[in-house]
């Protein structure tokens, strides 16, 4: 079997923050049509990158300069944050948007400046869309975004075909983080083998659908491809008749796609 | 075989107690607590006690089910007639002239007990918290003082202090709690402000 093929390997030795859900590779071509407008079009490829819908698809610029990260969409309407790392290309979210109703041209600026307010992948959209550092107002993606309502939530036209419109709201992350428990709760389960400290896994999904506490800058000792905020997730529940709250303590990896379990614990009472 | 327990004596107490490994031979009215009912009952600690003015009993108290990690003892309380037995976290208070008359201390699972007697209180600990219980019942209970576990290290004539663990800074911090109202400083968790519930 191929080293790269080794699960660690592939991921650079860093399973935290590196991953790769789905193994597909991305390409893109960019157009102009017969009234010369351009066109720029993102595709996956299950192997090598070629050809798609009669145009030629190349490996995407900014990931094939590596380290850099792109949101794109993907052919579904999808809208897929991707990660050039080394050998990896990491999907490292995907949210899809919901249908909204297009209001025409508005102001893109304070539209982009709602989003980065609203949304932590803002700026990262903006570039995406409308290149980096900004609006330029006399580009094509300019035309082709919108407001669609006031507020936070934006619409933003993603070249495609015709300069058909597709529009992305308010996202939401659909894929669970991995979650993965750290040496610390390993310890105390062993040290405390009462049901308070080791309730079933099985309970955990059901808490994690509980009430989520985020706590920013909670952690002082800084670690390696880990966030400093915390995530505390509660639930109420019992346990042999007592009533009380699950509480699990996370913290999650810089990518947010996994979450490393530092608190698990059943505590009684109100 | 564990060391039998024997009776902790910091406050006057109008009775004995001994810490049986199995019940004697000569038959004596014997209690079951949870229930303190003659009928019968759960494994636990078999208890021996000597009032001054009544016939001597058995208990039998049964262990606490959360923790093989709770408190195991006899402790004489502020009240000269009770009895406190604290069975692997369970704790029971009983009359000595009256074993069916008790009461479930309601501290789960009690893993420290420390009797305070300048203050006429009893300080028990859980995970979390620290409960102060005197003869007419609960003085005060502290907030929260940590995640999931609390090591009590001294007391003095005011304050009761000890260590938990930080996950903040990966190690064990201290606390102090005034033993006048459970009022405490230090610990490692602080109640979340709710606006920054997502």
């Amino acid at each position: 079997m191929p080293q790269s093929w080794n699960k660690y390997t592939y991921v650079l030795n860093s399973p935290l923050t590196l991953v790769d859900p789905d193994g597909l590779d991305w390409g893109v071509a960019e157009w102009a049509d017969d009234d010369g407008k351009k066109h720029t079009n993102y595709h996956w490829f299950n192997g090598k990158i070629g050809d798609y819908g009669g145009h030629h698809y190349g490996a995407v610029p900014q990931l094939a300069r590596g380290g850099s990260s792109l949101l794109v969409p993907a052919d579904n309407g999808d809208l897929v944050r991707i990660r050039n790392s080394g050998i990896v290309r990491a999907v490292e979210g995907r949210w899809t948007p919901a249908p909204v109703a297009m209001e025409g041209q508005g102001n893109i600026n304070a539209a982009a400046g709602a989003f980065d307010a609203a949304l932590p992948f803002g700026r990262h959209i903006r570039e995406a869309l409308l290149g980096p550092g900004g609006v330029e107002t006399n580009s094509p993606e300019y035309e082709n975004a919108a407001i669609i309502s006031a507020g936070v939530v934006i619409g933003a036209t993603l070249l495609d075909g015709a300069g058909e419109a597709k529009a992305a709201t308010a996202l939401a992350e659909e894929a669970a983080p991995n979650r993965i428990n750290s040496a610390r709760v390993l310890l105390r389960s062993a040290e405390e083998t009462g049901p308070y400290h080791n309730f079933p896994e099985s309970f955990n999904e059901q808490i994690f659908q509980g009430s989520r506490t985020v706590t920013r800058n909670f952690f002082k000792v800084d670690r390696q491809s880990l966030s400093n905020d915390s995530i505390l997730y509660r639930a109420p529940g019992s346990i042999n008749g007592k009533a009380g709250t699950f509480e699990i303590g996370v913290r999650p990896s810089v990518s947010g796609r996994t979450e490393v379990i530092m608190h698990r614990f059943f505590r009684p009472g109100p | 075989m564990s060391k039998n327990l024997e009776l902790e004596e910091s406050f006057i107490h109008n009775f004995e107690c001994k810490d049986l490994d199995e019940l004697p031979a000569v038959a004596q009215r014997h209690y079951y607590f949870p229930g303190g009912t003659t009928e019968g009952g759960r494994d636990g600690h078999i208890v021996q006690v000597f009032p001054q003015s009544s016939e001597p009993w058995i208990g039998t108290f049964a262990f606490g089910t959360v923790s093989r990690n709770g408190k195991n003892g006899l402790y004489s309380w502020p009240d000269p007639q009770i009895l406190c037995v604290v069975s692997q976290g369970q704790g029971y208070l009983v009359r000595v002239d009256d074993p069916a008359n008790y009461e479930i201390i309601k501290v789960d699972p009690i893993l420290d007990v420390i009797p305070v007697p300048v203050r006429n209180f009893v300080v028990f600990a859980n995970y979390t918290e620290l409960f102060a219980y005197g003869k007419s019942g609960p003085v005060w209970v502290t907030d929260r003082l940590a995640w999931d576990g609390i090591k009590l290290m001294r007391v003095t004539t005011d304050h009761i202090e000890g260590e938990v663990w930080d996950p903040r800074v990966e190690g064990n911090v201290g606390f102090k709690v005034d033993l006048s109202n459970g009022t405490h400083e230090g610990g490692s968790y602080e109640e979340v402000d709710d606006t920054l519930v997502a």
